[in-house]
């Protein structure tokens, strides 16, 4: 098992590893040194706190720039694996940014409400009710594919749109959910001091790190035990790997299809809900209308080969990335910021690229191996699904 | 598909429709005569479909002959972007559209030595299409234009002027459009004759088919989809174009704004054939130019209007469109040794 999870790993590293050379003769092409704009970059996302020489302003330095990475590494978990969901049921779900919007509009509409409650008791209200609105949302497209075959990807991009538009509405000057303090900026009211989730590692005034890396961590933990550990997950596989051979042996298709979005839904619901209650607090019209985690999600999803760890490993690289290149972490001396953001699209495009044709990936990896095994011997080459069995 | 679950789908159709029928109207309906300038009203449509004309377009090329493309959004904006810069540097607007289609075919390209040589993962290598394109685009965009963004003399597609008289409603629709719209319709047909009408269309289906057949009476598959991709981002860029030097004047970071993956569905729910997609077009470009007008009927709702083209999408693919047959190899990478 862990030889197989060893093998399975390097092909997406070292696709990772390649992007970022061909990524750094982007850098030189435009003039500016590649080593020194990769070590900005690195300097940026805060991993250098992880060093112990690091001491002094400089490690409280790093200490915000990783709460700032892992705060971004929060919702690109859960928008991941809402999309890696969908794919181990061969639907492919693009409406990971609409369900992300869909809690997060719910989460900020109760969390600035109700304001008598309990803290806890209001904060786990705002995210059970983020996610039931993300899995209903999801649904509808899992429902339409059930119901009359409607293309979840056709499905999926115009949710999307409509529960972008719908925050804009309710944001906007006017709208249900405007501030009333704020007659003339299209935001929504505050999430009430008592239903922000607690931040436990940095300033809570400055953006600190709140404890919805663990939800977002569970998360990914009862990714893996429902889709290898149960029933649900059992069929929602089936379904992904031959819907026809499923519905023969007696799964309802058409079920497990809405059941895996609503399950997807919960998960980037639950995205939303972590943004808006963790460190957002309002949204703007602006934040609905320029958000991309969900769209990050399926990169995510795609370079973490749709599994619970490669998705969270996914989610930080990219977050480590997004953060280090941003305009508040990166130093504009070395590498312009509005440069190194592209840099960072183009980075992720040639790694999900590169893995498109299982490039130096697992799918190279294990060919070279059958390869070495059929030379070998006849017993293992006759399993070519078991890759443990060969001798590296 | 049995007639009452097609009727489940209608009516989520018509619930949805409603909701939003309830919810936009709620203040009050004014003139409709004020909001359907028809003529107006039409000539917006058919800018508003036109880039995605020419996306769907791209989209088919490709997913005919098997490769599923959903890196349209990439490819019209690789249009759009060296149209703008193409037309910047030569100084005119046939140079600019000439760079941009020419831009497209090299993303092309790029998926078909994935998707079709190393036979990767098409859906994969689609996304990567577009963050790839977004990433380049953006780069070179703040590298050449920075923060003044594209120049305000930039060379544009000019309009077509028909001696209509201007105030009839042929006038208002058809006198004034952008040489790229006109471009858009005979693309259609053109698309609908290269694939339904000859040889190499012929061949195109074919290998979207069964492409094992279609090796084994001597098309080569490989060839066949690595032209029908190359094509694909041509076309598709050829929207972005339209977007940058015809519609916008200018060229603004991820500028294509989803409209790539709109393209995608109108494709779908047009099940591969070009004159249905066109119709989809159509009606996503008239729910469009029908959102910017219907606020004068109720300001407060101005946003919610915006959701139309999408509702509407949703609903006719959900009750009318319904199950939509792909092409039977779409997805599966072809490897002559092994015969599929």
């Amino acid at each position: 098992m862990r030889a197989r999870f060893g093998s399975q790993a390097l092909g997406p590293l070292a696709t990772a590893l390649l992007a970022f050379v061909v990524g750094g003769l982007v850098v030189l092409a435009t003039g500016h040194s590649p080593l020194a704009t990769y070590a900005a970059i690195f300097e940026g996302s805060g991993l250098p706190w992880l060093e112990p020489w690091v001491s002094g302003a400089q490690r409280q330095a790093a200490a915000f720039n990783l709460q700032q990475t892992l705060l971004l590494a929060t919702p690109l978990i859960l928008t991941g694996l809402a999309v890696a969901y969908a794919f181990r049921a061969g639907l492919f779900n693009i409406g990971g940014q609409g369900q992300y919007l869909v809690g997060a509009i719910v989460a900020v509409w109760v969390g600035s409400s109700f304001g008598g409650m309990p803290g806890w008791l209001h904060a786990s209200l705002a995210i059970a009710l983020a996610a039931a609105a993300g899995a209903a949302w999801a649904a509808i497209a899992g429902l339409l594919r059930a119901t009359v075959g409607a293309n979840e990807v056709i499905t999926t991009i115009m949710l999307n749109y409509v529960a972008l538009w719908a925050g804009v509405f309710a944001f906007g000057l006017g709208g249900p959910l405007h501030a009333a303090g704020q007659p003339s900026v299209p935001v929504s009211n505050e999430v009430v001091p008592n239903a922000r989730l607690p931040v436990f590692w940095g300033d809570p005034n400055l953006q600190g790190l709140h404890i919805g890396i663990f939800i977002a961590l569970a998360a990914a933990v009862a990714f893996a035990v429902l889709l290898t550990r149960s029933t649900r997950g059992f069929e929602a596989r089936a379904v992904g790997l031959n819907p026809e051979a499923a519905a023969a042996s007696g799964i309802s298709v058409g079920r497990t299809y809405v059941r895996v979005m609503a399950t997807c839904g919960v998960f980037a619901g639950l995205g939303g809900a972590m943004d808006v209650l963790g460190w957002q607090f309002h949204l703007a019209t602006n934040d609905v209308q320029t958000s991309e985690i969900g769209f990050l999600g399926i990169a995510v999803a795609l370079l973490g080969r749709n599994t619970a760890i490669g998705t969270c490993a996914a989610a930080l690289l990219f977050s480590t990335l997004l953060n280090g290149t941003s305009v508040r972490h990166l130093d504009p001396s070395v590498f312009p910021p509005e440069l190194a953001e592209n840099l960072t699209t183009i980075i992720q495009g040639l790694v999900v690229l590169m893995l498109s044709a299982g490039f130096l990936g697992s799918g190279m990896l294990q060919r070279a191996r059958l390869r070495l095994a059929r030379r070998g011997s006849a017993a293992s080459a006759e399993d070519p699904a078991g890759p443990s069995e060969v001798p590296t | 598909m049995s007639r009452p679950r097609r009727l489940v789908g209608v009516g989520v159709g018509l619930a949805m429709l409603g909701v939003w029928v309830w919810v936009t109207t709620r203040p009050g309906a004014g003139d409709l005569g004020r909001v359907f300038a028809w003529g107006a009203l039409c000539a917006a449509m058919l800018r508003f479909a036109t880039p995605l004309v020419f996306g769907a377009l791209g989209g088919l090329f490709s997913e005919r002959s098997g490769v599923i493309n959903v890196g349209l959004e990439g490819m019209m904006l690789m249009g759009a972007f060296f149209a703008a810069y193409g037309a910047d540097i030569t100084g005119s607007w046939v140079g600019g559209i000439l760079i941009g289609v020419l831009a497209g075919f090299a993303l092309g390209a790029v998926h078909a030595l994935f998707a079709v040589t190393l036979r990767g993962e098409q859906i994969v290598s689609g996304i990567a299409l577009n963050f790839l394109a977004l990433g380049l685009t953006g780069y070179l965009y703040v590298a050449v234009y920075g923060p003044q963004g594209t120049p305000d003399n930039l060379p544009q597609v000019p309009s077509v002027h028909l001696p209509l008289d201007k105030s009839s409603f042929l006038g208002e629709a058809f006198g004034q459009l952008d040489l790229l719209v006109w471009g858009a319709l005979v693309a259609v047909a053109a698309v609908w004759f290269v694939i339904f009408k000859t040889r190499s269309g012929l061949r195109l289906r074919s290998v979207g088919e069964n492409p094992t057949a279609a090796e084994t009476v001597g098309i080569g598959v490989i060839r066949t989809r690595w032209a029908a991709v190359v094509a694909s981002g041509g076309l598709a860029a050829a929207g972005g174009a339209f977007l940058s030097i015809g519609f916008v004047h200018s060229f603004t970071p991820n500028m294509i704004a989803g409209r790539g993956f709109i393209a995608l569905a109108t494709l779908i729910a047009g099940r591969w054939k070009p004159l249905p997609t066109l119709v989809i077009a159509l009606l996503f470009g008239l729910s469009s130019a029908l959102a910017l007008r219907l606020p004068v009927l109720s300001p407060s709702a101005a946003t919610l209007f915006q959701m139309l083209p999408y509702v509407v999408t949703l609903i006719v693919v959900a009750g009318v469109v319904g199950r939509s047959i792909p092409p039977a190899a779409i997805g599966i990478p072809f490897s002559r040794e092994s015969g599929r």
